[in-house]
């Protein structure tokens, strides 16, 4: 099967993020019992009460959606280039860094129907995403 | 790696660039089910940054878990109340424990 990579060496030298491993991935829509990203965030996020952090190729940028405090804050995730060339190793994806604020919510319910990035609904957001973290 | 006892304590860690792996969250199981989860925050000498009640969720803290419904525990986030705990003194033994092991900084073995 030809994969098409979306993101060539992420990670180091041919460790490519390739278009299926976008939005929720295979292990996460199994945990949530769906095969549906609606589903998987509303399991994962609304529900079970995690963080999500991602790699939005089309923007450059890591994103965090930290839920553990109120306003539920989304934010710029700290980038370090200088750690190294591979784009995969410059962030820790750690929503409890202090980043540039984009958006705050008060219910966790609200932010799939309202979030924009770049202008982009979530749900396309997300889906053309690398997860990089949910805990 | 996955415990079959009822009751068990997984440590959780990151793969660092240089093949490392730094231990930062345990979490503690009771007859099956996450009930506390410790967040563990280094600074870049490896030494704990310690619980901050100002800002708790930028130093070193836990989370209870709960049922949220049958079967799914989640994290305790009520909107009423701070969602991030001291951590338990019993644990304080393991965490320095932790404190060394990623200070060795132990290459992942595959």
């Amino acid at each position: 099967m030809n994969r098409k990579i979306i993101i060539e060496n992420y990670l180091g030298p041919g460790k490519h993020v390739y278009e299926d491993e976008l939005g929720f991935r295979d292990d996460m829509l199994q945990e949530a019992r769906t095969l549906v990203d609606r589903e998987a965030f509303r399991f994962h996020i609304e529900l079970v009460g995690l963080n999500l952090a991602f790699y939005y190729p089309k923007t450059d940028t890591f994103y965090g959606i930290h839920t553990e405090t109120l306003p539920i804050n989304v934010k710029i995730l700290p980038r370090h280039k200088e750690w190294s060339e591979y784009i995969g190793w410059q962030c820790e994806s750690d929503t409890h860094n202090e980043g540039e604020i984009i958006a705050s919510f008060e219910k966790v319910e609200d932010i799939w129907e309202n979030l924009k990035i770049d202008n982009t609904p979530f749900d396309e957001v997300i889906r053309n995403s690398y997860i990089t973290g949910i805990y | 790696m996955y415990s079959n006892s009822e009751s068990p304590t997984y440590l959780m860690a990151k793969l660092n660039s240089n093949g490392t792996i730094t231990i930062h969250d345990i979490n503690i199981f009771e007859n099956h089910k996450l009930k506390l989860e410790i967040n563990l925050v280094f600074d870049r000498n490896g030494n704990i940054v310690p619980y901050n009640p100002k800002k708790p969720d930028l130093g070193s803290h836990a989370h209870h878990w709960t049922e949220k419904k049958e079967g799914v525990m989640g994290r305790d986030n009520k909107p009423d109340v701070n969602p991030h705990i001291r951590i338990p003194k019993e644990y304080e033994s393991l965490i320095n424990d932790i404190i060394k092991f990623n200070q060795e900084r132990k290459e992942l073995k595959s």
